[in-house]
């Protein structure tokens, strides 16, 4: 099926969630924050959250740091 | 030379002297609490400073609000803009990237860049690359600005 994922046309596997969207890319879920068509998902609901076509992900990498 | 800095020197920043004016002042308003914010931009060139919500508003730390990250990324992508550099503030110590910065660093592409409070009345801004762990320094480059802001060991003042 086709998604949206930061504004670029992709496949992902039918039934696939968060969590398996990020491990096929391999992107480390503690590290992230996800929106799915403009709601934050909880990190704990990322195996739980199944993507329909035509969704539309936002996946951002945290930004942080200190001194 | 510091642990991790690497004698290659990539290309720089450009910032306006109002948008380094503003990230200045952002910074320093928030003092002595850390600050932070998003430079965008096109081909190296600041067009747009966000300043972003301190979730974790500490003298030692900054992590940018997800909700506002997410609406300032989207704009970007809408008005064509790209991620240029993240800004912060050391409130208290020197303008190098700490441990957290580095392991934080998840965004190659954009320049770091921190600017220093230790002297409240002269900040001191550089700018650098960090990849997989390596710091490598950059200038921050002002136009009408003598020299090349992070060439020279001089504070800057932000007037």
């Amino acid at each position: 099926m086709m998604i949206s994922l930061n504004g670029q046309k992709e496949t992902c596997d039918d039934g696939a969630t968060i969590a398996s969207l990020l491990q096929n890319r391999n992107v480390r879920p503690e590290m992230v924050s996800v929106e799915v068509n403009d709601s934050i998902i909880e990190r704990g609901r990322y195996d739980q959250v199944r993507l329909k076509e035509g969704d539309s992900v936002e996946l951002l990498y945290f930004m942080g740091g200190g001194s | 030379m510091e642990d991790g800095v690497e004698d290659e020197q990539p290309p720089g920043i450009e910032m306006g002297p109002e948008s380094f004016r503003e990230m200045v002042e952002h910074l320093r308003a928030h003092a002595p609490n850390e600050a932070c914010g998003i430079l965008a931009g096109r081909d190296g060139r600041v067009v747009r400073v966000y300043p972003m919500t301190n979730v974790e508003p500490t003298p030692y730390s900054y992590f940018m609000d997800p909700k506002e990250q997410f609406a300032v990324m989207k704009e970007m992508r809408k008005e064509g803009l790209s991620l240029v550099g993240i800004y912060h503030s050391h409130p208290c110590t020197t303008p190098y990237p700490s441990r957290k910065d580095r392991d934080l660093a998840f965004y190659p592409e954009a320049a770091t860049v921190i600017v220093s409070f230790r002297d409240p009345g002269e900040p001191e801004a550089r700018a650098y690359r960090i990849v997989e762990d390596r710091v490598t320094p950059i200038p921050i480059i002002v136009p009408g600005s003598p020299g090349r802001v992070g060439e020279k060991s001089e504070k800057l003042s932000a007037a």
